[in-house]
């Protein structure tokens, strides 16, 4: 699987393409970890728009993330879910823990419309 | 309509979207819809996974996976001879995982009894464990 990673703001944006296995999940989990770290982000926007498969690989990696982003006070968020991995959300109780935007744009300005004004 | 087909392979993680996929290939002549491929996808991803992680934890041994078709109802068997599962019960339980740290997140034998008719497992300590399971197929 692919990842293509951005910063915006607060926001470290992970466009994730492929499959999301237990195999790829621990390839990429080091790449998202590194790059939320490093580029000192908030909050994390998954765009699952090019994601054509996740089992239950991919709810650890998220709740994962979940636990990761909330240390900082930040949130996930998931954008552009398929009908097929809407149903492992709805199933795990992801839906409860991540928040979703119509679209990447909506969901950088909800991470970095939160900034406060100093 | 009959078919089976009996696949064999290492117990390497990369081999976990070699086996969803050759059962999706398997089953394309009985033109599945796209929600039951993905669930069977899903469910064999799960098995095979298990399987390899924690039938045989990293070390070597081979998978054993068994796809037949009757009409609508598929029919699929992920075997493996390692550890065996102690407490079936206990690992079928939603969250349980005896890997947190590998960001698992106990939710495999859920997954797979929600998108399966029918999950059956079979144990037995340092022999090895089978998961069986039917699909019936929507018209």
């Amino acid at each position: 699987m692919k990842l293509k990673i951005c910063v915006d703001g607060d926001a470290l944006i992970v466009n994730l393409c492929g499959e999301l296995d237990h195999h790829s999940a621990a390839d990429i989990r080091e790449d998202i970890i590194h790059q939320y770290s490093s580029n000192m982000c908030r909050d994390i926007i998954f765009d699952f728009s090019e994601l054509y498969f996740m089992d239950s690989a991919g709810i650890g990696m998220l709740i994962g993330r979940y636990k990761q982003v909330c240390v900082n006070g930040g949130s996930v968020y998931a954008v552009g879910v398929s009908p097929v991995i809407e149903r492992i959300f709805e199933l795990s109780g992801l839906n409860k823990i991540i928040k979703r935007c119509t679209d990447i744009a909506t969901a950088v300005s909800a991470v970095n419309g939160k900034k406060e004004v100093i | 309509m009959t078919n089976e087909m009996v696949l064999k392979f290492k117990a390497l993680s990369e081999n976990e979207v070699f086996a969803r996929v050759c059962v999706a290939a398997f089953l394309l002549p009985l033109d599945p819809k796209v929600t039951d491929m993905a669930d069977i996808k899903t469910a064999v991803s799960e098995a095979v996974t298990n399987a390899i992680i924690h039938g045989y934890d990293g070390s070597e041994g081979e998978v054993e996976l068994r796809c037949r078709y009757e009409d609508n109802n598929v029919y699929i068997e992920v075997g493996d001879k390692g550890c065996g599962i102690e407490d079936i019960q206990l690992a079928k339980k939603p969250l349980y995982t005896t890997k947190p740290e590998l960001e698992r997140s106990g939710m495999g034998f859920t997954v797979m009894e929600a998108f399966m008719d029918e999950v059956e497992v079979v144990s037995e300590k340092e022999k090895g464990t089978t998961v069986k399971m039917i699909k019936r197929l929507k018209l």
